[in-house]
């Protein structure tokens, strides 16, 4: 019922911006009567978003004060439980981590001996069964799958190749903002239109 | 000596049939207990440009030709190497290998870089120590990369040869005979199962 209220009341809203829209195609800007009447027009735009904006937050707000309540409510309570998630993830990576360093460590020994020729490959084959990473654990009433995410981590900057270099744009900005000189970087002006407030 | 492969559908077990079995075992049933291999336009251009790895003498078409010339000539070519863990066959075919620099040599055709290759490598690198008890120098792959023309045909992307180094360690390699003794256990009671249920299989005799 409400929804078919707040429909009807955007009607005249409609048909205006449709109007509004069909002014701003047939705008030619060449001389400065043309751009006088296209100020006009712009006015219009502004002023009709700005009213139903203004209604769209005024019906929008009881929502987001349910939404504000619910996340006071349940927010911390989540964050408790996401805690403990990853405390247990913590400490279970940190277990497997050990058991794998272990089981690499046996590992490369086992390979010398077999580089070596003391042990053949199946007798290693058979020692080496258990020493694989572990993919996944399993309780008395859930599991958990141990997941690998590949993941690079830049360990010489120096040596990067430059078109993985991304530009620091806040920096730049503020930097030539105190007017300091960037080599391959220049400070040109770009116009914008925003409406005269009286 | 047992045939430990006996009833099994093939007398090794080969890199294709693991990665198969890795895919999914009703892929492996079609393709090795059943004999459905279907052919792909894909799998057509792959054969037809290992061969003309193979004979690189041989004329082949254009299109073909102007891959092969990107990729360096090796003095070995398809070569067969067997070797067994505990006991279990196992067979592989290298593309293309240097013996005297202990270079072993893959070719790949495809529209993407895949992660399977290793397992192929790390089983030819079983393969390499087992037969001449030291680990390859160089394992060396060439990706000749396809795509999809207007008309949703195979072909190659004609400058786009790419040679990739693998390093397989000797951990990697023995990790890798557990993987083939699972691979082989596998298959076995795959065969066993069907065995069960259907009476024989296609390749008992």
């Amino acid at each position: 019922m409400e929804n078919k209220k707040v429909e009807n009341k955007l009607v005249p809203y409609q048909k205006q911006a449709g109007l509004l829209l069909e002014e701003a195609n047939a705008l030619t800007i060449k001389t400065e009567v043309e751009i006088k009447k296209a100020s006009d027009v712009f006015s219009e735009v502004i002023s009709a978003q700005e009213k139903i904006q203004v209604e769209k937050e005024r019906l929008t707000a009881p929502a987001r004060e349910i939404l504000d309540w619910a996340n006071g409510v349940f927010n911390p309570l989540i964050a408790k439980f996401k805690f403990s998630e990853r405390l247990i993830k913590s400490k279970m990576l940190d277990f497997d981590k050990k058991q794998e360093d272990k089981n690499k460590k046996k590992l490369a020994k086992i390979a010398e001996k077999v580089a070596e020729g003391k042990i053949d490959i199946d007798k290693a084959s058979k020692k080496i069964e258990d020493l694989a990473p572990v993919k996944s654990y399993a309780g008395d009433i859930g599991g958990v799958q141990i997941r690998q995410n590949r993941k690079p981590v830049i360990t010489d900057l120096s040596k990067l190749p430059r078109k993985y270099l991304k530009p620091d744009s806040t920096l730049i900005r503020q930097d030539l903002f105190k007017g300091i000189k960037i080599p391959g970087v220049e400070l040109i002006i770009e116009k914008t239109i925003a409406k005269k407030r009286a | 000596m047992k045939n430990v492969m006996q009833g099994m559908p093939r007398e090794h077990i080969s890199w294709s049939q693991i990665s198969s079995l890795k895919w999914s075992v009703e892929s492996y049933k079609q393709s090795y207990i059943y004999n459905k291999r279907q052919d792909s336009p894909y799998l057509t251009l792959g054969k037809a440009f290992a061969e003309a790895m193979e004979f690189r003498d041989k004329k082949v078409p254009k299109y073909i030709d102007v891959v092969r010339r990107q990729i360096p000539d090796f003095p070995e070519k398809e070569v067969e190497m067997k070797s067994d863990v505990g006991g279990i066959p196992i067979l592989g075919y290298y593309d293309a290998m240097d013996i005297k620099k202990g270079l072993i040599v893959e070719f790949k055709t495809g529209q993407k870089v895949s992660p399977s290759w290793r397992g192929q490598l790390t089983l030819y690198s079983l393969l390499y120590f087992q037969n001449y008890n030291k680990m390859p120098k160089e394992i060396r792959l060439y990706w000749a990369k396809t795509k999809k023309n207007s008309n949703d045909q195979i072909v190659f992307s004609k400058d786009d040869v790419r040679e990739f180094k693998f390093y397989i360690p000797l951990e990697e390699v023995l990790l890798f005979t557990v993987e083939i003794r699972k691979a082989y256990k596998k298959i076995k009671e795959l065969c066993e199962y069907e065995r069960m249920q259907f009476g024989s299989l296609p390749f008992d005799k």
